[in-house]
């Protein structure tokens, strides 16, 4: 079976002591078929090995929107690139690697720390293959990602991290590798490993950065799925068909927002409806409960809150600990890569009146605008309306 | 003695027309009234038009303000109190 696995990409960086800029440069292209992630340490630090990584990268993900090759993709870089007539080095490295939605991959590495790649908590090295391409010697690496596999690319300030200061040869790969092993289990998601190691690699320098320092943790994933249920359709004789539906999808989050519309739910379900008997947030109605039903909270005032929050704040929700239906929303559609909303499309006539008055957006514009805002944060939105 | 319950509710509409006064003037209530009521909030009562609603027991009352939601308490407290004397 063909599946479409979620890549998760999270990436973090350190400059070395002293530098605004930080040497390394990623960019990540995705399209329907693949994300592909290209990774440069331009030679030494500053703004020029800033904008030498730049420059790489940015030849590379131009090429890579147009669906060159990875090969043609390095060889137009390496012959682009100058070489530094003192050292006679290049002027940067190069690491990409191509991940199909099937999980196939394809990297290609030059002069970067190599890939590691996790499985089921322990090292599964890659069989990789020496190559030349445009008279430079690559490691070429062909394999697949797995659901629950680990990926983590380094530039070489990780692995040179505290150098004759905490450790004599650096952290190296052992160190780096005990470093994800002792994280992994901790964080579900790319990013906040992906921090998390660069923190490491900051304690390792013991605060006097001795180079530009970059994470990239790939996680791969069965999508995870959230479905939001708003507003009682318009026709009520679709009430059941409605919950039917919802109801069809397993293992998601489920999620109701609306007291009408929980009141709905738990009729059809059979189920008993409970308020909770905290306002915890004076702004935000109440939520409540419903057995089978993962978070239930009043519709429109929390949409339209949860969006502003959303927009406010590029923060990561899915650590906030605050227990309002909005945040709990939040927290809820930050943690799906995907989310279906089902919309019910009937009128609450006591509504409109507030709605012009206060400024606030119509259930079906707030879920417009709530698909927006989490399309941004690569999330895949579908809604459907009833 | 079973306990009169008091269920404001706090859906959309009863939320914006000032369910708040309410629920202020229901937790501050004399501690000797508050023994007798079980207060607990409602996702929506389906009379958004005539909020707020609150509950008291079987009673629903529409357009509800805190005088007259004490009131109706006051009156179904008092009425329990005599029942009990007489009884």
């Amino acid at each position: 079976m063909s599946m479409t696995l979620k890549i998760d990409v999270g990436v973090a960086s350190l400059a070395k002591d002293q530098e605004e800029v930080c040497g390394d440069t990623v960019e990540i292209v995705k399209n329907d078929r693949s994300t592909t992630i290209v990774l440069s340490d331009g030679l030494g630090s500053g703004i020029k090995a800033s904008i030498l990584s730049i420059l790489s990268t940015k030849i590379a993900s131009g090429l890579l929107r147009r669906n060159v090759s990875l090969e043609q993709v390095f060889a137009t870089i390496a012959d682009t690139l100058p070489t530094c007539k003192v050292r006679n080095l290049a002027y940067s490295t190069l690491s990409i690697l191509r991940i199909k939605t099937n999980g196939d991959c394809h990297l290609i590495e030059y002069d970067n720390p190599m890939l590691l790649r996790f499985k089921a908590g322990k090292r599964a090295p890659l069989k990789r293959q020496k190559r030349e391409i445009a008279g430079k010697e690559v490691l070429e690496s062909w394999f697949r990602i797995e659901p629950e596999d680990l990926l983590v690319m380094v530039s070489d300030g990780v692995i040179n991290a505290g150098v004759g200061g905490l450790y004599r040869l650096g952290l190296g790969y052992k160190g780096l590798v005990n470093s994800v092993l002792d994280w992994a289990d901790e964080y579900d998601d790319a990013l906040p490993l992906a921090q998390r190691l660069i923190e490491v690699v900051d304690a390792c320098y013991l605060g006097r950065r001795g180079d530009d320092s970059t994470s990239i943790v790939v996680r791969a994933r069965i999508p995870r799925t959230a479905v939001l249920l708003t507003g009682p359709p318009a026709d009520p004789k679709l009430d059941r068909e409605l919950v039917d539906n919802y109801l069809s999808y397993r293992n998601v989050m489920r999620i109701v927002c609306g007291g009408a519309t929980g009141n709905l739910v738990a009729r059809e379900m059979g189920q008993e409806l409970k308020t909770s008997l905290k306002y915890e947030d004076p702004s935000v109605p109440p939520t409540a409960q419903i057995k089978g039903i993962d978070l239930v909270t009043e519709g429109i005032l929390t949409l339209n809150k949860c969006l502003s929050k959303l927009k406010s704040s590029d923060k990561d929700w899915r650590s906030i600990t605050r227990a309002d239906g909005a945040s709990l929303l939040c927290h809820a559609l930050s943690r799906a890569d995907r989310v279906i909303m089902l919309v019910g499309t009937a009128v609450n006539p006591a509504h409109e009146e507030f709605m012009n008055s206060l400024q606030l957006l119509t259930r079906t514009q707030v879920v417009e605008e709530l698909k927006e805002e989490l399309t941004k944060r690569d999330k895949e939105v579908i809604i459907e309306k009833f | 003695m079973a306990l009169l319950t008091v269920e404001v509710c706090a859906g959309t509409s009863c939320h914006l027309l000032g369910n708040q006064a309410i629920i202020e003037a229901l937790e501050s209530l004399p501690v000797s009234w508050q023994k007798q009521i079980r207060l607990g909030y409602r996702s929506c009562l389906g009379s958004c038009g005539r909020g707020p609603c609150v509950t008291i027991g079987k009673q629903v009352i529409e357009q509800a303000s805190p005088e007259k939601v004490l009131t109706v308490i006051k009156q179904r407290l008092t009425a329990v109190n005599v029942e009990k004397e007489v009884g």
